[in-house]
């Protein structure tokens, strides 16, 4: 069958009720699954052992791993290349669970409660593209993996006056959360003093936008339920979306309690719409211009340095340098790892393994910075690729590339230089603090 | 927004419903903007528009509500369609299924819509007769027994789109004009002594 074939490249995600019924597959076919679910299913009570602890589980054999992971009544299952951190993978499957409690909230236990035969792809009809979407984006972009989000960089005075517009709303009506975002980044947002937006309810809805493009393309505003799993994973909130700037793609989401408070959001988001000023909205174009919206790291004139990732606790955001098209690496055949890249002719593919390859080093090393019992801090590996720093600290991490040949001490020294740039620039780069609600 | 003096603006809250996939967004992108998508994104949730529709003496503003067909929204219906003076049930006549589905909207709407609700019946994707599996005297006879009315049409060659909306603006009763455009839909519920479905005759 063509479709198990399928499953020995690439990677794939596939969802699985513990009854045994498929639930999603980036494979496509999930109804072929079935063959496949009996399998899994024994390996999942086998991986989980007698405790039956929601661990995460991996098996590797043959350059391929697979990655459980049990949210009951879900299992989520990734088939991957070996050489993707199994920590990658389970970060990927936990958002993939994230966004299905984001479209059905968590009410799925108590329906397969009741009928453990029932087909939840029903329910799930037309979020294909949301869930891969998810997935893709774990692959390609560090958010999944560090539970933080990009934000758009922008002058201070700017985001101020942003976060001075979203303070407007709360005076109209009882909104809970407002978010501003421009290209999947995070412009401002404001929540209740003790319940700010968490990173994964942030990324979450970031997620909905980038993979609904009828929410933009094809309504003037949009009244969605939506449940946020770290805010309260049982019940539905209602998202006002609506596009205040085309241009910019400045989106402006709206969250609330009441299933009838689509009025009063309306009339919250026309008032914010009539206050935004052209000065501010020039800025944000300009912002979030394709050369604009992300550092380039060999801009910065610090030697060796190649990208950098870099995570502000406080924040729950992080700043991800350009991906580079291409590593200029040393000789090739320098590394087994290499071996299938270099086959590799096609740019837009070596972009995508470079952004993925870099990330899959980044997750190597904090997979050893957070599991090491030393108060290991500083860690540094090199190959014939590239060198690669990381170090954590308590407000940061920051994940560095440098040239192959470079040393620990020479990256060191970049690594210092650009936190200290970093720290500076912390109130371009991101939203410091999510905005309180007055009162 | 001021309406011309000599033509009064009367407001309407109008829901479409039915089968994911049926094509209600792309009838409403069709009668609002004009366009057409051959693949068109499934709508999430609920997605709002606005346009107006000149009649001869008035104007009739309608203020959009998409809904989106799949089954895990069906409980949020009545959020959509409560308060509202039209719907449009849409199905594709090329899929029995979403006919029968049609139907049991048609009779939630009856049931618990609001009384004096102007329904149409779309049979959506006339432009694909040769897979036509829904024949128009059959919904046709059905819309008659039930009271609302029913039109074939096409969003992609834009059959009948228009035809859909202005037919729905005449029936829609109209006493009070509009107070406060782009207000909520509560400055023109139909009122009780309005006579039903009347005015046809535009």
């Amino acid at each position: 069958m063509a479709a198990e074939a399928d499953w020995l490249a690439g990677s794939h995600v596939f969802v699985l009720s513990n009854a045994g019924k498929p639930v999603f597959s980036t494979a496509g076919g999930e109804a072929d699954l079935s063959s496949l679910s009996a399998l899994i299913g024994a390996l999942i009570s086998f991986a989980r052992g007698p405790s039956g602890a929601d661990e995460l589980q991996s098996v590797e054999g043959g350059g391929r791993r697979v990655v459980f992971v049990v949210r009951e009544p879900l299992y989520l299952v990734a088939v991957t290349d070996a050489r993707e951190p199994a920590a990658r993978a389970a970060r990927c499957l936990h958002y993939v669970h994230l966004s299905i409690v984001r479209i059905l909230t968590g009410s799925i236990e108590k329906v397969l409660a009741r009928d453990a035969t029932y087909d939840l792809r029903a329910l799930l009809g037309g979020t294909d593209r949301a869930l891969r979407g998810m997935v893709e984006h774990a692959r390609s972009r560090p958010d999944v993996m560090l539970d933080a989000v990009p934000c758009v960089p922008l002058p201070s005075a700017t985001r101020a006056e942003f976060g001075r517009l979203l303070l407007l709303v709360q005076s109209e009506c009882a909104v809970l959360f407002a978010v501003l975002c421009a290209h999947g980044m995070l412009v401002s947002a404001a929540s209740p003093r003790r319940r700010p937006l968490s990173a994964p309810d942030l990324i979450l809805l970031l997620s909905m936008l980038r993979t609904s493009p009828s929410l933009r393309a094809s309504a003037d505003e949009s009244w969605v339920p939506v449940c946020l799993p770290g805010f309260a994973p049982s019940a539905f909130l209602h998202a006002h979306v609506s596009t205040l700037d085309g241009a910019s793609d400045l989106t402006l989401l709206l969250l609330t309690h009441s299933a009838d408070g689509f009025e009063h959001l309306k009339a919250a988001r026309l008032a914010l719409g009539q206050r935004l000023s052209g000065p501010t909205l020039h800025a944000l174009r300009a912002a979030v211009a394709p050369d604009a919206r992300e550092v380039d790291a060999s801009s910065l004139g610090i030697r060796t340095l190649r990208h950098f990732l870099f995570l502000d606790r406080a924040a729950s955001a992080h700043v991800c340098a350009r991906f580079p098209r291409s590593t200029p690496g040393l000789a090739t055949g320098s590394g087994g790892a290499d071996a299938d890249a270099d086959t590799d002719t096609d740019t837009d593919t070596d972009a995508r393994d470079e952004a993925s390859s870099l990330l899959d080093g980044y997750a190597v090393l904090r997979g050893e910075l957070h599991g090491s019992t030393a108060s290991l801090s500083v860690l540094f590996v090199a190959d014939g690729r590239r060198a690669l720093l990381g170090q954590s600290g308590r407000e940061h991490e920051l994940y560095t590339a440098h040239d192959p040949l470079c040393s620990k001490a020479e990256a060191g020294a970049a690594a210092q230089q650009l936190l200290r740039w970093l720290q500076r620039e912390r109130g371009m780069l991101l939203l410091e603090k999510q905005l309180a609600w007055p009162g | 927004m001021a309406a011309a003096p000599a033509t009064r603006v009367f407001q309407f809250k109008l829901v479409l419903l039915g089968d994911s996939a049926v094509g209600k967004s792309s009838l409403v992108l069709r009668f609002v903007r004009g366009q057409f998508f051959e693949y068109q994104e499934s709508t999430i949730g609920a997605a709002f528009l606005t346009q107006t529709v000149a009649l001869n003496d008035t104007t009739v503003k309608f203020e959009i509500w998409d809904t989106a067909g799949q089954e895990r929204y069906h409980s949020l219906a009545p959020m959509y369609y409560r308060g509202a003076a039209a719907a449009i049930v849409v199905y594709d006549i090329t899929n029995r299924d979403t006919f029968a589905r049609a139907k049991n909207w048609v009779k939630e709407l009856q049931r618990q819509g609001n009384p004096h609700i102007v329904i149409a019946l779309a049979g959506n994707k006339a432009d694909l007769a040769s897979k036509r599996k829904v024949e128009p005297e059959e919904a046709e006879a059905y819309a008659n027994e039930s009271g609302i009315f029913f039109m074939e049409t096409s969003a992609k060659s834009a059959t009948n789109v228009n035809e859909l909306f202005v037919e729905i603006a005449r029936k829609l009763p109209k006493s009070t004009p509009s107070a406060r455009p782009g207000g909520s839909n509560i400055v023109i519920q139909p009122q009780a002594t309005m006579k039903k479905n009347g005015c046809c005759g535009g």
